[in-house]
């Protein structure tokens, strides 16, 4: 409990600095919310073309999208700022005073700062739920209910897990986090559309080695019980939760071996 | 009692050698080659509770190193520290409640937020009662004059209140050992003074350990009793600062203006009077102060000129250790070696 008071103490902080720039504050929050928005209406006209992608409805491909934009949007929250600056930060030496401190070093990176420039997916996205869910007729009890919470928590974690690995990876490389993060975004557009529409390497590698269909392609099987849509092993659709929680242990793995090969900087 | 221990300390950094052109950088990408820069070598030393010791060598000699090491920031590539029973790099945590450490060319503070919202997250984080955190900062006021700055965010401070700032921040938990990286770099006379009485204060009060690093012979004297030289990463002293000055550095220079030219002055040569040079009305001499003192030399030349001001140089303490590092290269020539 500890850590959530300080974790919000930080923030007050961190958002009373920003508000400094209240202009700019609510610029950022703004074109956030219209550039996702447009994404949308982008998706819309695609599918309002073709009708369906392979069996896949147009609020249930939103639905699905949905699912991975609100879960990252959670991780980016968190996550994403605190290891770009990493990158910054150990190239500069100034990932010292981190390691002077008596709170755990991760910890006190992630809770340093607060994207709020994701509030804007986040709102856009609820918004969204609240389209999709009923127009796809899933039943809102209490099983369905807790599953999703589940299934939120575990592609938060696996979002969370693969922003800290490319973080770490600033340990060993020099600018290797804001390569990897390009990368990593073209793969993570794959998600944007149902994962059986492509050809079997990328479901493997979507599935098992950057386990990104996770966090909305086998969650949203488990509500859709699309025919032909159950790749692999029925059973992956139940995964998210354990995929989450053993991916943020490689995670955290990574990162402590980081820490530990961190060298510092001559001055 | 020893609060520091420090057995065979060797730290080596492993930096990739880069190659030259594309065709190097493409090279490197798959077979990278490594040098090894043994910054820090078979170091030893004990450290008493409540001790300032000075921290002395030249640029690279691996003093920044050293200190990264005591306060958990870097693991030794060989041999081990105990600072208050404790291993910095093993049990970090713990031992950053421990230990404060400043290092004047970064700040610790939060760039963006006013020094106050800093030193109130670092309570929570330190979990330090509000009554003891509020007499704390007054003590820090009355020497350091905290309040004059604490509501202005960190990037608006000029360089002597962000040191200020950074020293209260790393002793708002009343560490037992005080690490200081170039405390005093770049500050004007009055917030070095400041800085030092302040130091001086809190290892009197709380009997806190200090270590600092410095280029400022003025630190030295007004702080430590013990010094600690290395030089490329190997010790090369370990004692007092007048046993070092006694050894190697007991010449001063004395600059005198007169009013007119001197044409000759070999009369000033006596016992002590090492060498003298003139430019214009400026005389330069440079005298043995066990020898000779100050006040001999200003009483010959006043019988004979009309002296304009004097000022009187104490040798840099950069300058006794090179001359200490020339001596132990070459220790005939140790005397003619002033001018390099
Ligand atoms: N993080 C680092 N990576 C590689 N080499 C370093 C690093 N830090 C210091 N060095 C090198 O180690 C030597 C000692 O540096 P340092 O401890 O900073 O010396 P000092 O503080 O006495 O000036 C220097 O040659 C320096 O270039
Ligand atoms: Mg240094």
């Amino acid at each position: 409990m500890n850590f959530i008071k300080l974790y919000i103490r930080f923030i007050v902080v961190f958002l009373k600095s920003k508000m400094e720039y209240r202009f700019s504050f609510f610029m950022d929050l703004f074109t956030n919310v219209f550039t996702y928005s447009l994404l949308f209406v982008s998706i819309w006209v695609i599918l309002n073309k073709f009708q369906h992608i392979q069996g896949w409805g147009f609020y249930e491909v939103m639905f699905l999208y949905n699912l991975n934009l609100f879960t990252y949007a959670i991780s980016g929250m968190f996550i994403k700022h605190p290891m770009l600056d990493l990158e910054k930060m150990v190239q500069n030496g100034d990932f010292d005073s981190v390691l002077i401190k008596p709170i755990d070093p991760l910890y006190h990176i992630v809770v340093r700062q607060f994207e709020y420039t994701f509030f804007g997916h986040i709102l856009l996205s609820i918004v969204v739920f609240c389209i999709s869910v009923p127009k796809i007729g899933i039943p809102l009890n209490s099983f369905n209910i807790l599953w999703f919470a589940l299934f939120i928590i575990g592609g938060v974690l696996i979002h969370s897990s693969i922003m800290i690995i490319s973080g770490s990876m600033s340990f060993w490389f020099v600018k290797s986090t804001s390569i990897l993060e390009m990368g990593i975004y073209d793969i993570r557009s794959f998600l944007n559309y149902p994962i059986s529409i492509y050809q079997n390497s990328i479901q493997i590698f979507l599935t098992f080695v950057l386990p990104f269909a996770f966090v909305n392609f086998y969650p949203a099987q488990f509500f859709l019980q699309k025919e032909g849509n159950d790749l692999f092993h029925p059973l992956l659709q139940f995964g998210t939760p354990i995929v989450g929680i053993i991916t943020i242990f490689i995670a955290y793995y990574i990162w402590s071996v980081g820490v530990n090969n961190y060298q510092s900087t001559g001055s | 009692m020893n609060i520091i221990t420090v057995n065979n300390l060797t730290k080596s950094y492993l930096v990739q050698k880069r190659e030259q052109g594309i065709k190097g950088t493409f090279q490197s990408l798959f077979n990278r080659k490594h040098e090894k820069i043994t910054a820090v070598s078979n170091i030893n030393f004990q450290i008493e509770k409540g001790e300032i010791v000075g921290y002395l060598g030249p640029n690279g000699a691996g003093k920044s190193t050293t200190i990264k090491m005591l306060s958990g920031i870097l693991s030794p590539t060989n041999g081990n520290i105990d600072v208050n029973g404790l291993s910095p790099f093993s049990n970090r945590k713990e031992h950053s409640l421990n230990i404060g450490v400043v290092f004047g060319q970064r700040t610790q503070l939060w760039w963006d937020i006013p020094v106050s919202e800093s030193l109130n997250l670092m309570r929570h984080m330190y979990k330090i009662p509000k009554s003891d955190y509020l007499k704390r900062l007054e003590v820090f006021n009355e020497f350091l004059d905290l309040n004059q700055f604490i509501n202005v965010p960190v990037r608006q401070l000029s360089l002597g209140q962000r040191m200020r700032a950074d020293l209260c921040a790393a002793l708002l938990h009343q560490p037992e050992v005080l690490f200081l990286d170039e405390p005093t770099i770049g500050l004007d006379v009055v917030v070095k003074d400041n800085i030092r009485t302040f130091i001086q204060q809190i290892n009197e009060n709380l009997n806190t350990t200090v270590i600092l690093t410095t280029h400022d012979m003025s630190d030295i004297e007004k702080l430590c009793n013990r010094v600690i030289v290395i030089d490329q990463g190997s010790k090369v002293y370990d004692g007092t600062v007048k046993e070092l000055k006694k050894t190697y550095g007991s010449e001063e220079l004395i600059i005198v203006e007169t009013e007119n030219k001197i044409k000759d002055y070999n009369y000033l040569f006596s016992p002590g009077i090492l060498y003298v040079e003139q430019q214009n009305n400026t005389l330069f001499i440079t005298y043995n102060k066990s020898k000779i003192s100050s006040s001999v030399i200003l009483k010959i030349l006043m019988n004979k000129e009309e002296i304009l001001d004097f000022t009187i140089k104490e040798t840099e303490i950069d300058e006794v250790i090179r001359r200490m590092y020339i001596k132990s290269l070459n220790p005939i020539s140790a005397g003619g070696a002033m001018n390099e």
